[in-house]
């Protein structure tokens, strides 16, 4: 059954696994070539500034060019990072078990001397083991990529997606929902519109609004007015790491007792207005004390919730446990449709 | 006849989808080793009978059985035992012929690759062609090798012949004819073609809108029915035993298509054998068969 399932798929599974060669490939050249021109853009004579050199012409430059020239591919890698995962679970998913139910040759299979659990099985195992090893060379260069124009820098919330075992889940959960749609629509396009949608969706929703929630973030309660001396300038120090995830900055009440949230800083500011604006502010330093003297009364700080950067591998796997787990119940409820079915 | 001489058994059989009935109190039985016709109209349910009997789908309502098991979706020991050939020949069409027989071969332990492979060279298919490159006639005859190849004791086969050319029908008939007799195999064939009925089967079941209006050998369905005319003024009546079926008039003379309960008299009439075909649409339009002892036959006014 393992062979029929291969034999079904073989040369969609070829064709794949060429758009993945090819997003590797330009994905190490770009990557190579940007870690380079980095590199020695940083290192000496440069040292990071397009500065000309006198004597040996405008080498910076030319350098901060090429960079800037490399790097301009990023977004489409980027793109190509966020596509590849359900383009290819949906076509797999659409593959191993729609087509069969749209163009009715699962008739064909359904009165041999196989079960449908059987046939099911094969189908979906063969799929989803293709949906993986297309995808881990790809998850893996990704992640090599995101490193190496990022500066190591793997936590950055536009490419969390693509960078690290995620982009495998996202594939698998693609490959799961394409066959619950399938084995409810039974038909090829709409079936892939539905995935789209819904993908999408998920897609949309999952980082806006479950990601912060999968590990504890860390708080970390600053004075407002703190500042810090780098010879005669003075600045207001960074309250979290610069490659952590932030998910909020602002004042806040320290008497407050959950996580705080862009809300919370927003109706603080509105309170800190009101009380200021009892005091008078002609002048800056008036603005400044009423601003101390009402962030005293009212005990605010600023809190800076974010999620650190060694917390990037325990989200990737909580991130992509969730989808797996949600992949699997896709699967066993299209398994119940599929013994359901009537062909 | 006892159980284990039937190799069908339907018992107040209903199929319904959604609102739509496709098969309504549904009983019949057929006797091992026949080779019988389903005919029927165009959604008369002749589809959905051999689907529940392939395993494809369940019966909304009665009780299906095959070699006296009741048949359902999950059984695969009694579905190997089934070959089944359905009207719009499923194959993969960008698989080669030869990866369709092996696709045979993996998944039926009784699959006889030798008889397969005969069959379609016999038929001078090339096994390195692609299924979506054959003709109609050819896609049925690949259709009908992977049906029989599993060996199957029981074999289903929906319209064989539908949608071909008269040479390709001709020569997929002979084919079915010739594999008939070399296996042992009992037969359902769902077909519009009477003259395909004449030629190949012994047994006949009629559907029409949804019921079994007949379930008959065939010898016995040609000897039990006769045509009887007389002028229109001749005034003999209808012989005793004798049910209408069917009244044809002239502007000279009347003629009724009649079951037979037992010998006829002459008693002034002209007798005819009717034909296949003949009896088959009389059945049709009068929809319900009577018993052959009842004189409650569908057309009996003015037979007298």
């Amino acid at each position: 059954m393992i062979w029929i399932a291969w034999r079904f798929q073989r040369s969609v599974v070829c064709a794949l696994a060429l758009v993945a060669l090819i997003i590797i490939g330009f994905a190490v050249v770009t990557g190579v070539m940007q870690h380079h021109d980095l590199m020695q853009l940083l290192g000496a004579p440069c040292h990071g500034a397009e500065v000309a050199t006198p004597g040996r012409g405008d080498i910076c430059g030319v350098l901060a060019v090429k960079l800037a020239n490399v790097a301009s591919y990023n977004p489409e890698i980027r793109i190509a990072g966020l596509v590849i995962a359900p383009l290819v679970g949906a076509v797999l998913g659409l593959l191993a078990l729609v087509s069969e139910l749209d163009h009715r040759t699962a008739r064909l299979a359904w009165t041999q001397s196989i079960s449908r659990g059987r046939w099911f099985a094969a189908k979906a195992s063969v799929g989803a083991a293709i949906v993986t090893l297309i995808l881990v060379p790809t998850a893996i260069v990704l992640s090599w990529w995101n490193g190496e124009v990022r500066g190591y820098d793997l936590f950055q919330p536009d490419t969390f997606g693509i960078a690290g075992w995620d982009l495998v889940a996202y594939g698998l959960f693609a490959f799961a929902l394409t066959m619950l749609l399938g084995a409810v629509i039974r038909r090829v396009g709409w079936t892939l519109a539905a995935t789209t949608i819904l993908f999408l969706v998920v897609a949309v929703v999952f980082p806006s609004r479950v990601r912060s929630h999968l590990v504890s973030p860390t708080v970390h309660w600053s004075s407002p007015f703190a500042t810090v001396h780098k010879g005669s300038a003075a600045t207001q120090p960074q309250p979290f790491p610069f490659d952590a995830w932030l998910l909020v900055n602002g004042p806040v009440p320290r008497t407050i007792k959950t996580t705080p949230t862009w809300n919370d800083v927003l109706a603080t500011q509105q309170n800190a207005f009101r009380c200021t604006s009892g005091y008078p502010h002609k002048t800056f330093a008036e603005q400044a004390k009423a601003e101390t003297e009402c962030y005293k009364k009212l005990d605010i700080e600023n809190a800076a919730v974010f999620i650190a950067d060694n917390q990037f591998w325990t989200m990737q796997l909580r991130e992509g446990l969730l989808y797996l787990v949600a992949g699997m119940v896709f699967v066993g409820g299209a398994f119940v449709f599929v013994r359901r079915i009537e062909p | 006849m006892t159980g284990d001489d039937l190799v069908i058994e339907t018992d107040a059989l209903t199929k319904r989808f959604r609102r739509r009935t496709a098969l309504n109190d549904c009983s019949l039985a057929v006797p091992r080793g026949r080779v019988a016709a389903l005919v029927g109209p165009n959604g008369s349910g002749k589809t959905t009978l051999l689907r529940l009997l392939a395993g494809l789908s369940r019966p909304t309502e009665g009780r299906i059985s095959v070699f006296g098991e009741e048949m359902s979706t999950s059984k695969i020991d009694l579905r190997a035992r089934v070959g089944y050939l359905d009207q719009d020949r499923p194959l993969y069409p960008w698989w080669r012929v030869r990866e369709i027989l092996e696709f045979g071969r993996r998944i039926n332990p009784t699959w006889d690759a030798e008889f397969a492979g005969r069959q379609l060279s016999e038929l001078e298919i090339d096994l390195g062609s692609r299924v979506r490159d054959l003709s109609g006639g050819q896609r049925a005859q690949v259709a009908l090798a992977v049906c029989f190849a599993k060996r199957p004791e029981l074999v289903l086969l929906d319209e064989p012949a539908s949608a071909l050319d008269p040479v390709a029908r001709q020569d997929l008939l002979q084919n079915i004819t010739e594999i008939f007799a070399d296996h042992e195999a009992s037969v359902l064939m769902a077909t519009h073609a009477i003259d395909d009925v004449a030629a190949i089967c012994d047994y006949v079941i009629i559907l029409s809108q949804s019921r079994v209006v007949l379930s008959e050998d065939l010898d016995y369905v040609l000897e039990s029915h006769r045509l009887l005319s007389r002028g229109l003024d001749d005034g003999v009546p209808v012989p005793r035993g004798a049910t209408v079926l069917e009244e044809r008039r002239t502007t000279r003379e009347i003629t009724y298509l009649v079951r037979l309960a037992m010998p006829l008299e002459r008693d002034g009439w002209r007798i005819e054998r009717p034909t296949l075909n003949e009896i088959v649409i009389a059945y049709l339009r009068g929809r319900r068969a009577p018993s052959a002892s009842s004189d409650s036959g569908l057309e009996e006014s003015g037979a007298t």
